[in-house]
Parts: C-alpha cells; sequence; structure tokens
C-alpha cells in the first residue's frame, strides 16, 4: 500500500510503440502528478499513442505504464479511478445525450445513476439538449458530451485527448474552467492538445512531443519563453536591398541578413519585437521603400522542431 | 438485464439487419403454407424435413446469425465506440456474455420460432416436432453466434470469415469429406433435433450421434467465448 501510496499517479518509463515498423512513441519516460499535465505537439507526433497506452488501450511494443502504481494494461479494475475522453467523436448516436452519461454511470457501478448524470451534464452545461438524440448534436455538443460521460464516475484521474477541439471559444473557456476546477478538487488531469496558446492557463505543466519522442518537459511559461527566445526568420521585400542588409546589420537583434537571387532579403533574429521596431526606422534612414515583410517559419510545426531541437 | 445487454439489443434490433432477420425468418412458415396451397404429394412430415435441413438448417439460421453475431462487436469496432465498453471496470466476460445473449435474442430466437411455426404450419399439429426443431434450431443459433461473435471481434472482415465457414466448410466440402459433420453447427443442430424428437430427420445422411451433437455444439459455445474474451482482452482497441 505504501508503494502505491507513493507513486505518481501515471509513470511511463521508456515506453515505445510501432504499428507495422513505423515508428510512433519512442522511448518516453515521464511521471504525472495531480494537476493539469499537458501534452502538447504538432499532429502526428504520438500524442494519441501516448495516452491510449497510458489508458491501457493498446500494449506499448517496449517499456512500461504504471497508473496509481498498477499496471494499466489488462487491468480492467483500474477504470473505475479513470476517465478517458478518446479523440474521435464517436458516440451511440443512437441514443440520447443524457441516455449516454446514465450508461456510463452504469457502467461505472455509480451509486445514484440519475444524479451523478445530472450533474455531470449541468457541469458541462448541456441540460438543454440533454433528451435530443446524439445524432442531431454538433461536434463541440458531442465533444461536451463525452466530457460529461467521462467524469460521471468522478474518477481521480482524467485522460483527455484534445478536450477542447471542435468547441467554440466560448464553450472552450467553459471547458478550461471546468477541467481547472476538477484539477483543483485533487484530480490529476492529462490532456493532449496540437495548439499551444490552448494549453495556457490551463495547464500546470506540460510534456512537449515531436516526431514520437519527447521533446522537452517544463511549465508553460518556461515552454513559452523558449519559444519567444528561438530565432525568427523574415523576408523583406523592399526597394533597395542592398542598402537595407548594411544598414539591418548593425541592429542588436539581428543576427544574419541574406541576400537570396531575387534580391528578397532573409533576416534572421532572435528579437522579433526589436526587429519589428527598427526595421521600419532602418528603411526611413537609409531612404528604402518596404514593399513586404513576411515571417518564414512561423508554422506550427517550425515551432515545435525549433523547441524539440532546444 | 445489464447495461451491455441493452446496448447491444437497441443495437442490433435497431439495425437494418434486423429487418432482413424479419424477412428471412418470415421464408420457413410461408414455405409451409405454399405447401399446403401448392398440394403436394410428398408427405408432411417429408417436406417439413426437408425444410428444416435444407431451407433452415443450411442457409436462414447460419445466414441470420451470421448477420446479428458479427455486428454485436463488429459495428463497435468500424465505428470506434468499443472504447467506451472496454474502459469499464468489468470483466471482459461480462462484456462477451451479455453481447453474445443479445445476439441470440435478435438473431436465435426469430430463427428458432421460425423453423417451429414452419413445422407446426406444415404438419398441421405435431407439436412435440416443432419444439425440438426450435431448440435444436436454438442450439445451433448458439454454437453460430459464438464463432461469429469472436469473429467480429477478431477481424475485420467477420462477414467474409463467416459466408467462407458457412457456404465453403459446411456445405460445398462437406458434400465430399463426410468427416466434416463432426465439424459442423448445422449437423450439430440437426444432431439435437433428431435427439429431441427421433421421428424427425430420418432421411438424413450419417447423422450425428445425439451425445456427440450436443458435446460438440456445448464445445464450440464454450471455446469460442472463451475466444471471444481472450481477444477483448488482448486488443488494441481502435
Amino acid at each position: 500500500m505504501s508503494d502505491t501510496a507513493a507513486a505518481p499517479t501515471i509513470a511511463v518509463e521508456g515506453v515505445s510503440r510501432w504499428f507495422s515498423g513505423v515508428v510512433a512513441v519512442s522511448d518516453v519516460s515521464l511521471v504525472v502528478e495531480p494537476g493539469v499535465t499537458a501534452l502538447l505537439g504538432p499532429n502526428g507526433a504520438g500524442k494519441t499513442t501516448l495516452l491510449r497506452t497510458v489508458a491501457g488501450l493498446i500494449a506499448p511494443s517496449e517499456g512500461t505504464v504504471r497508473v496509481f502504481g498498477e499496471p494499466a494494461r489488462g487491468n480492467p479494475a483500474l477504470y473505475g479511478r479513470i476517465g478517458y475522453m478518446p479523440e474521435h467523436e464517436s458516440v451511440y448516436d443512437f441514443l440520447t445525450g443524457r441516455q449516454f452519461v446514465e450508461w456510463s454511470a452504469r457502467m461505472q457501478h455509480v451509486a445514484d445513476v440519475g444524479a451523478a448524470s445530472r450533474r455531470a451534464i449541468e457541469t458541462v452545461d448541456l441540460v438543454e439538449a440533454q433528451d435530443r438524440s446524439l445524432r442531431g448534436y454538433s461536434r463541440g455538443m458531442r465533444q461536451r458530451l463525452r466530457l460529461a460521460a467521462t467524469l460521471v464516475h468522478d474518477p481521480p484521474l482524467l485522460l483527455l485527448d484534445e478536450p477542447l477541439s471542435g468547441t467554440d471559444p466560448a464553450q472552450r473557456l467553459h471547458l478550461r474552467d471546468v477541467i481547472r476546477a476538477l484539477a483543483a478538487a485533487g484530480r490529476t488531469i492529462l490532456v493532449s492538445s496540437h495548439i499551444l496558446e490552448e494549453v495556457e492557463g490551463l495547464a500546470d505543466r506540460i510534456h512537449l512531443m515531436v516526431s514520437g519522442k519527447l521533446a522537452a518537459s517544463g511549465d508553460y511559461r518556461a515552454i513559452r519563453k523558449q519559444l519567444n527566445d528561438r530565432p525568427f526568420l523574415v523576408r523583406v521585400d523592399s526597394s533597395g536591398p542592398r542598402v537595407l542588409a548594411a544598414g539591418l546589420l548593425e541592429v542588436d537583434a539581428v543576427e544574419s541578413v541574406e541576400i537570396d537571387a531575387a534580391g528578397h532579403l532573409r533576416v534572421r533574429s532572435k528579437d522579433v519585437a526589436s526587429l519589428q521596431v527598427a526595421l521600419p526606422a532602418v528603411a526611413q534612414r537609409l531612404g528604402v521603400r518596404l514593399l513586404r515583410v513576411e515571417p518564414l517559419d512561423d508554422s506550427l510545426e517550425s515551432v515545435f522542431e525549433y523547441l524539440a531541437r532546444g | 438485464m445489464g447495461p451491455v445487454f441493452t446496448l447491444t439489443l437497441r443495437q442490433l434490433a435497431g439495425s437494418r439487419r434486423a429487418w432482413l432477420v424479419l424477412g428471412l425468418c418470415g421464408l420457413p412458415p410461408l414455405t409451409g403454407v405454399l405447401f399446403h396451397v401448392a398440394h403436394s404429394t410428398t408427405t408432411p412430415a417429408k417436406f417439413a424435413d426437408d425444410v428444416t435441413a435444407t431451407l433452415v438448417a443450411s442457409a436462414i439460421l447460419p445466414l441470420v446469425v451470421l448477420l446479428v453475431a458479427t455486428a454485436a462487436f463488429g459495428n463497435e469496432v468500424g465505428d470506434r465506440t468499443l472504447v467506451y465498453l472496454f474502459m469499464k471496470p468489468l470483466a471482459r466476460w461480462r462484456i462477451v456474455a451479455p453481447k453474445l445473449a443479445a445476439a441470440l435474442v435478435v438473431g436465435g430466437i426469430p430463427v428458432a420460432v421460425s423453423g417451429l411455426v414452419a413445422v407446426l404450419v406444415i404438419e398441421q399439429g405435431n407439436p412435440g416436432g416443432a419444439v425440438a426443431t426450435g431448440i435444436g434450431l436454438f442450439v445451433g443459433a448458439a454454437a453460430y453466434a459464438a464463432v461469429f461473435v469472436w469473429a467480429g471481434l477478431a477481424t475485420r472482415h467477420a462477414l467474409v470469415f463467416g459466408l467462407v465457414y458457412v457456404f465453403v466448410w459446411e456445405a460445398a466440402l462437406a458434400a465430399y469429406l463426410d468427416g466434416i459433420r463432426f465439424l459442423s453447427i448445422r449437423r450439430y443442430a440437426l444432431g439435437v433435433i433428431s435427439a429431441l424428437d427421433d421421428e424427425r430427420l430420418r432421411s438424413l445422411d450419417h447423422p450425428l450421434a445425439s451425445g456427440t451433437a450436443f458435446v460438440g455444439a456445448g464445445l464450440v459455445i464454450v471455446v469460442f467465448t472463451v475466444l471471444a474474451v481472450r481477444k477483448l482482452v488482448r486488443i488494441d482497441v481502435p
């Protein structure tokens, strides 16, 4: 009992998982404690595979997963203490919303099915739609209802795969508050997301996954700082590229300047805010007209890859 | 009735397959009516045996149970709702057993009743023979259901697997290889009918001994139920 009490809620050790020779998760080790932890990474990074491994839905090809100190795979009794919400929105669409939540409660041996279901449906703000067929639910409504079914048995551990996707901004704020409140009550919540801003104000800790590997771990501010500190590449079209290049090289915020064959400048900077101020000032001083300024590597993948390298 | 049973019942009974089941199960009694309308020269007992052995046991029974039992898990795998069943604190047999029971209610009982009614209509009586037919068909349905429920979990091509078993193994190959009758659910079902009413199915070639039929059907039910439970424990849930 003491071992179990001392164990982290989730302990993942050296877990790899491959499908027909394709590696989805590679040698990931992490622990998850109470509070909200985010698995962050671009699509295809292995977040869902790792979550499914933690839930015992698939076996790891290598490594071990323990939840509450017990093996996650082949241990159905554990599911009384876990709520898992899959990424895909499939539901038994011949049921109404309330029937689906009540069915989940019955399957979890909840003592007062009616009261627990009402509470869960109220939590996700779906009271008015609860008696409608799930066939008629929007994606965001299905998302919220599946969350209600996931937490109807009040589990101490919630595994939520992209819980905010498909929801509108107001619903997203509401669900974020719900998840924070659940965590504040002592639960362990592991959420996955591919949007950095989405986990801001939601997760206490972040595990960043890129290409199946754990690339970085830390709190949101540390990850965000790394993001802000990364060099940005900006394309600048102007009426005098060579003159402007010479002028920009005198600016502290600029790391390097290249001129391509078409005469476009490629300016690399680690301090985008300073560059934003300096660029028009330098151009004005040198009498150069700016025609176009465009970030070249601001895609999500490039952000994640930079953080992974860091 | 548990939540897995009721859910599966709604899944199966609410699908288009259920209408197909009803249509197929209407054929044997209808054949009985036609027998009397057409003033056939065959005796009612012989005609009832032919309908039972060829139309019901060889085609309608396996087809109906195939349609229903493969969907018991096959639908959950196909539309990715199996995760909701899997992530519940239930011993895996408590998921498989209600699924099997629901498949029997939606597929097995209609076929058994259909065969029973057909014999009553054709023979215009003989309740003993009719009940024996119903019980034998139900035992056969249980064995087929165990196999096809397992197949619905084990392969995404469960319908193809079932059709090959029924129409290649039990029908085509059995015509050449007499020993196949010991590994044929259809022959177990017919063997049970003969065992319960020795006046029925006398014209059947090489009937199985009653013990063989009961033990064979029982073994199939137990072995494939265990295999389904084992598969559910080890499955990679989509």
